[in-house]
């Protein structure tokens, strides 16, 4: 029986050990002799206006959008094909965020038969599908194709990481997403004229909304998702910060600039639940309710949620959907942390997450690369579908789309997109990193952290701020060391 | 006549060898499913994982592997490297876990197993209601939990008392006393029916009369327990607590199912950190070596507990001075005995 064991663990080690040790050394057969990592072949059907013939095109798309805005994508992509019928088709997946990076890297690597050809991820995942080569420059495809774009015609905050620090542009940005406020308009008229544009301003309408009412003006969702990862980003931007240096190290602590400015951000944010503004340790749900309940003003969350909020209202409070849209309204984020400068171009900044559009390296085929760039146009040009796009919640980063009066004037647009992000050249993104996960963890537990503590002292947070630069500094030493063999 | 009987001896022979084969045959083909995922599943990739911590070995780009020797032991030992650090950390809550949960889970098991055994009036729903809880997921456990424990709001104590305790937040060993609490009482409430229903089973199958002569040597319920019992029990206690060190080590679906947003970059236990790196997307797909590495040492950490408790629960003859003299004396007793019967004789 010992002898069978024995030549068990034998035939594993052998099986295990022949893929990595075959591939020990190995060199960078993937590349071409200009240093490129993608080709075009074949030739394509013009017609007499020299437009491209598409002859039943078929392209594989891979998307990160799987929440709630799920099904109003997939309807845009079944419009699409609708209205390309015979000539493209797109087939659609959805693959969620925590795995969309390696299955996608995976499946191209491999040259999977369900490999993408276009992906539609985060912006911030641009330089990790650069150091694995799994994209391809779109300026590049769209100069071979002829279906062309104005790729500077996008959001500048936004549009600047699209090269993902090359020559060449990668990803089209398509929307974005953040943190954003709604709030019962008949209330707040009872406080004040105009919706609050800067901290002070809406700091004064909580303080009369507590002593009138002694409850929170703000419900938020303190324990959702998203709320350390996008608000503390938004506060240190807002209070003159950045989030890390060109080296890609943090100096949060080291800078004296720096560490006062987090711990702003901190106390920022800390002050509301301090005052009895909002509350902490507040789930979705229960954030939620309280706002519909009429119980707070504000309610910070997600743009995706807007129908649930609506419908949850008018339920709640005896309404129509038609009515409860016309009571609630959408104002943003934007200057809220901002504790000096209140009208500082700093001030407008709001952080959040982006998604971009990306052809992958699998695709050689000049035709196929044709119909991707006509997929991105349609996605990325036209009103109707931006509009569509925005109903889901994902303001446009198009310029062409966002100056259309069909964009300009749809209901959701006018009454909250617009409201949610009103300087999208000032929407910031992580930008160019392959850190972006442990920048985005430290400064998340950070504020995470932070709030916890009973009677803070400012040493507490400085402590604080120290150990988490020192985390993210000591695991980006790791990576490269580990990253360069 | 001899011939006859030859053939049919042969025959004999040779109808059992096919039954035997035949049995063997369909001993393989009943157990092929479970071998075949036990291999892919679990042989093959430890034994990968025990391959990729001498390797630089990045899944997603097979040809950039490099031989890496025990440098990924090296940087997990290193606790300047805040991710190592971070690994050594997690045993800390594991270790609280453990002492609570492990004395805890065990007495409750055998107070009601002994109790059970008595068989009281409707002992048979008592003895369902509480193995029940082994049988509900941890997922569904911690959805339960989180709704009766949630804050004021959506939860359900907290609706009831009117109050806003914050049962599941705080940091470890600062102000997380409740959350431990609360964990504790989940793990109890879903782990006590399995060693339940064994020591159940053993305390059946102790004989009672040894139970009749503790009692004729004036033995009470207590005497009997301890000289009784628990003796009898040993070998499976030693069984049971294995399986809750083993258990403990790798303690990752109350934590993660009761964290809340704000803590669940505090409290990682060890295998929480595994994952959390492994699924860490392509930044940490390089890192694969150093995050098997880990797992290996909590696997061999798992190993060493597991055998040093089963070292300390071995059986070992009685060594004090009294059982010495006494087994001398019984000894000398016997060669007289043997020589009286001898000059008698």
């Amino acid at each position: 029986m010992k002898k069978k064991l024995l030549s068990v663990f034998c035939v594993s080690l052998a099986l295990a050990l022949t893929v990595p040790l075959a591939a020990c050394g190995g060199g960078d057969d993937d590349l071409n002799a200009d240093g490129t990592w993608w080709s075009t072949e074949g030739e394509l059907n013009k017609d007499a206006n020299g437009n491209v013939v598409f002859d039943d095109v078929s392209i594989r798309l891979t998307t990160i959008v799987g929440g709630v805005d799920k099904n109003p994508f997939n309807q845009l992509i079944a419009q699409f094909n609708a209205e390309y019928r015979g000539k493209i088709n797109v087939i659609s997946q959805s693959v969620g965020e925590t795995d969309f990076e390696t299955t996608v890297t995976r499946q191209i690597t491999q040259n999977a038969s369900n490999a993408p050809d276009i992906i539609m991820s985060h912006q911030k995942s641009i330089k990790s599908f650069l150091d694995y080569r799994v994209i391809q420059p779109y300026d590049v495809a769209m100069e071979e194709t002829g279906v062309e774009i104005d790729l500077t015609a996008f959001a500048q905050g936004v549009n600047q990481y699209s090269n993902g620090g090359t020559d060449y542009q990668f990803g089209v940005p398509v929307d974005a997403a953040s943190m954003v406020v709604y709030y019962n308009k008949e209330m707040l008229a009872e406080y004040t004229d105009k919706v609050p544009e800067t901290r002070s301003e809406l700091l004064k309408v909580c303080a009369d909304y507590k002593a009138a009412t002694r409850k929170t003006a703000i419900s938020w969702e303190s324990s959702g998702d998203f709320f350390a990862k996008y608000l503390m980003p938004t506060a240190v931007l807002q209070n003159g910060g950045y989030l890390y240096k060109e080296d890609l190290y943090g100096d949060w602590y080291d800078n004296e600039s720096q560490r006062g400015i987090y711990r702003k951000a901190i106390e920022s944010v800390r002050s509301f639940i301090d005052n009895g503004y909002a509350k902490l340790g507040v789930h979705e749900m229960a954030g939620a309710t309280d706002f519909n309940k009429k119980e707070s003003l504000f309610y910070v969350s997600m743009p995706w949620y807007r129908t649930n909020i609506v419908d949850a209202y008018a339920q709640l409070n005896g309404v129509s959907v038609s009515q409860a849209e016309e009571i609630i309204g959408g104002t943003s984020v934007s200057g809220w942390f901002a504790m000096e400068n209140e009208t500082s171009d700093n001030a407008k900044k709001i952080y959040g997450d982006s998604h971009m559009l990306a052809i992958t390296k699998k695709v050689k085929d000049i035709s196929q690369k044709a119909a991707i760039c006509e997929f991105v146009k349609w996605f990325t040009q036209r009103a109707d579908v931006g509009a569509q796009w925005a109903e889901a919640g994902h303001v446009t980063l198009s310029n062409v789309i966002a100056d259309s009066d069909v964009y300009k004037n749809n209901k959701c647009v006018k009454n909250f997109i617009n409201n949610w992000y009103p300087y999208l050249d000032a929407f910031i993104t992580m930008g160019i990193t392959p850190y972006y996960k442990d920048v985005s963890d430290n400064l998340s537990q950070i504020l995470s952290e932070a709030l916890l503590i009973d009677s803070p002292k400012q040493t507490d947070y400085d402590e604080l701020i120290r150990v988490k630069q020192k985390a993210l500094n000591s695991q980006i030493d790791l990576l490269k060391a580990v990253g360069q063999g | 006549m001899k011939a006859f009987a030859e053939s049919v001896k042969d025959e004999n022979l040779i109808a059992r060898r096919r039954q035997r084969v035949k049995e063997q045959i369909s001993a393989w083909v009943l157990l092929a499913p479970f071998i075949i995922i036990l291999l892919l599943f679990a042989v093959l990739p430890f034994v990968m994982g025990f391959v990729y911590v001498f390797l630089r070995y990045d899944p997603y780009n097979v040809s950039s592997t490099q031989f890496y020797g025990l440098k990924n032991f090296e940087m997990l030992f290193n606790s300047n490297i805040s991710m190592s650090q971070s690994f050594w950390e997690s045993f800390g809550p594991v270790t609280v876990y453990a002492l609570c949960t492990f004395p805890i889970g065990t007495i409750i098991s055998f107070i009601l197993a002994y109790f059970i055994n008595m068989c009281p009036p409707g002992y048979k729903f008592f003895r369902a209601c509480i193995y029940l809880p082994s049988l509900v997921s941890i997922s569904i456990a911690g959805i339960i939990f989180c709704n009766f424990f949630g804050p004021a709001g959506s939860g359900l104590i907290n609706s009831l008392l009117g109050t806003d305790i914050d049962w599941l937040g705080g940091k470890p060993f600062q102000d997380d006393f409740l959350r431990w609490v609360i964990i504790l009482l989940l793990c109890i409430w879903s782990g006590v029916g399995g060693n339940f229903v064994i020591y159940s089973g053993v305390l059946r199958d102790i004989p009672k009369s040894l139970y009749e002569a503790c009692e004729m040597d004036g033995g009470g319920r207590w005497r009997k327990i301890l000289h009784v019992t628990l003796p009898a029990m040993k070998s499976t206690l030693s069984l049971t607590m294995f399986g809750t060190v083993v258990g403990m080590l790798s303690l990752y679906g109350q934590p993660y199912v009761l964290n809340t947003i704000e803590n669940q970059d505090i409290l990682v236990s060890p295998m929480m950190w595994i994952q959390k790196y492994l699924m860490g997307g392509l930044t940490y797909a390089k890192l694969t070596g150093f995050i098997c590495s880990a797992a290996l040492v909590l696997g061999l950490i798992s190993a060493v507990l597991g055998f040093l408790q089963r070292k300390a629960m071995a059986d070992r003859p009685r060594g004090d001075k009294y059982s010495v003299a006494y087994a001398r004396f019984a000894e000398l007793k016997a060669q007289s005995l043997k020589l009286k019967e001898e000059v008698s004789e």
